[in-house]
């Protein structure tokens, strides 16, 4: 967290100077600099007429006064401080004067319309999003309030930002927003599975993306997971670094988020089958599940580190740990494996193996190290299991058990590498 | 031209030799010079003589992937190394244990000067004086169970290639 801190600083600075740039580029698509150019020039003629027809032989003022009078002029203010005598000056001051009304009317006019397309394009959905480690949520469907519930719920009080990517009407969005003041929500209008859409939604930089059926927002409801897939695709080609949930319709597409290399598929009704059964054999069981995953049950899952000094102890000391410190019942252990490189495999040395398994790895364009390790999830275990580093707890508790909740801890493992990177 | 005696103290299996010892090993050395490019043996042929590099340098190229009878024309993978005679290096010693085919191609880089020494040569000295063939014998099995370690740890790399690359 510290770290995170001290980051932020540059990224702030960052964020101003993209913003500066921004704000040049589009006065400069208005040719608001031609305009302010061409003031000037009429300020610095009128200026030198009136200094050589007039105020040099007549008042003996200095230049410094004709500008000051073209100045005063122009902008319409008219002190009267000093004021044209003679025919030729006023005709001057009658030209200054129409030119004046039309070019500043125009320069004001392009300020304004710079910040009123701004606030258009944020209404409409438009804008680039420049936050990072954000949240992107792709399409849109009943389910999606619950998820901003949960992320609400178990990231809070680092609430990041939320980047709504969809094709809903304006008023819905502003529903979504509404529901939840206290996150920041943005919102991208557009098809998620086209790549320019998800780069203005900066899925780059994100944290990770959960890509929903997408049965709102006016795509047929049909294929709607042939759409997730093609978001999910887009996704790990454009940020194949980012950790991508998918949520399906069908177990059918479940192999082709396999193949893109999604990190987490969930098909709907995949649990809900299990719980049915459970309601119509055994009584009481379907209600305790219910209650696990309902998000107003004040016991939740929560992920929780393993304290230092129980690392090397049994499951045992564990349980005991967290049912006397947090009231907590130990449910499962986490543990999520080193990435293994190429490297990782090679002796230091490089010697002529070392040279062919590189050499045939490479020559096989494939990707065969993946930069994530994998995750082993044990549950209920042994009570005499011995607790490594890598171990973390999945506790039953009614408050958060010390540290990080369970999703913001595994996201951040997940973007841990890529952020590392960033700096 | 007679082997020097300083020079021969300095290679590594003879390092433990007392002067009169190393004395007698020279005289079942025999030098022979190969022009630039010659073979001076060939992978999978019959060896009986083990080399000293005098002078020159050596390239030595050993195959990597396995050749498939004798209308095989695919192209082995090679690892080619160089042993120059300011590395008292010596090549082919496994000839002197074991009556086996030889295990790389070695090629003349430069001009050189070997010593070359038979099995029957060093076996009968060895057998004349046994605590020098002990000692020129522990230190090939040294040298032996040092390669035959690598070779472990570069098996053990290559299968975990190998199940990487399967797994996916």
């Amino acid at each position: 967290m510290k770290l995170q801190q001290e980051s932020d600083r540059p990224r702030r600075w960052a964020q101003i100077r993209n913003g500066i740039r921004e704000v040049y580029r589009t006065l400069k698509r208005e040719h608001f600099f031609s305009l302010v150019g061409l003031t000037a020039l009429v300020l610095s003629i009128a200026s030198v007429a009136i200094y050589l027809l007039e105020y040099k032989k007549i008042t003996g003022s200095g230049y410094f006064d004709s500008l000051w009078w073209a100045l005063v002029t122009i902008t319409t203010v008219g002190y009267g401080d000093i004021v044209p005598k003679t025919l030729a000056g006023r005709l001057i001051g009658l030209a200054v004067v129409f030119s004046g009304l039309v070019l500043l009317s125009m320069l004001t006019a392009t300020i304004a319309s710079v910040f009123v397309t701004r606030k258009i394009k944020e209404g409409k959905g438009l804008e680039d999003i420049r936050d990072r480690d954000h949240i992107v949520i792709c399409g849109w469907n009943p389910n999606g309030l619950a998820i901003l519930k949960g992320l609400e719920q178990h990231l809070r009080p680092n609430l990041p930002v939320v980047v709504l990517v969809n094709n809903l009407p304006r008023d819905e969005v502003d529903a979504i927003m509404y529901h939840y003041p206290d996150m920041q929500i943005r919102f991208v209008r557009g098809n998620f599975t086209k790549e320019e859409i998800l780069a203005r939604a900066n899925v780059k930089r994100a944290r990770s993306a959960i890509i929903l059926a997408d049965t709102a927002g006016g795509y047929p409801p049909d294929n709607a997971d042939e759409r997730t897939v093609f978001g999910c695709m887009a996704i790990k080609t454009l940020a194949p670094k980012v950790k991508t949930c998918a949520e399906l319709l069908s177990a059918e597409n479940r192999e082709h988020l396999v193949r893109a290399k999604v990190d987490e598929i969930f098909v709907r009704g995949e649990y809900g089958a299990a719980i049915l059964a459970s309601a119509a054999t055994t009584t009481g069981l379907s209600t305790v599940m219910k209650g696990l995953l309902d998000l107003d049950e004040p016991n939740k899952l929560w992920r929780a580190e393993i304290p230092e000094r129980l690392i090397g102890q049994t499951v045992a000391e564990l349980s005991q740990y967290f049912r006397e410190k947090f009231d907590g019942l130990l449910i499962a252990l986490v543990a999520e494996t080193a990435p293994i490189g190429l490297e990782d495999i090679l002796s230091e040395d490089a010697t002529a193996i070392d040279d062919f398994i590189r050499r045939k790895f490479q020559d096989s364009g494939r990707e065969y190290f993946s930069s994530k390790g994998k995750l082993l999830v044990q549950i209920n275990p042994a009570l005499d299991t011995l607790l490594t580093r890598s171990d973390a707890a999945i506790v039953l508790s009614r408050h958060r058990p010390s540290g990080a909740s369970l999703l913001e801890k595994s996201l951040d493992l997940v973007s841990g590498g890529r952020r590392g990177e960033d700096r | 031209m007679i082997p020097e005696i300083d020079f021969l103290k300095k290679i590594y299996i003879f390092q433990e030799l007392t002067p009169e010892e190393i004395e007698a090993v020279s005289q079942i050395l025999t030098p022979r010079t190969f022009s630039a490019e010659t073979t001076i043996m060939k992978e999978g042929e019959e060896g009986k003589t083990m080399y000293i590099i005098a002078a020159g340098e050596v390239l030595i190229s050993k195959s990597l992937t396995m050749r498939f009878g004798e209308d095989d024309y695919r192209e082995t993978e090679k690892t080619m190394s160089k042993l120059r005679a300011k590395d008292y290096a010596v090549f082919g010693e496994m000839a002197l244990i074991t009556e086996d085919t030889r295990s790389a191609t070695v090629t003349a880089a430069t001009d050189c000067t070997l010593y070359e020494t038979s099995r029957e040569d060093f076996l009968r000295l060895a057998r004349d004086h046994p605590d020098l063939g002990f000692k020129v014998m522990y230190r090939l099995a040294e040298m032996l169970s040092k390669r035959l370690k690598t070779t472990g740890q570069d098996v053990i790399r290559l299968t975990t290639a190998l199940s990487i690359a399967l797994s996916q």
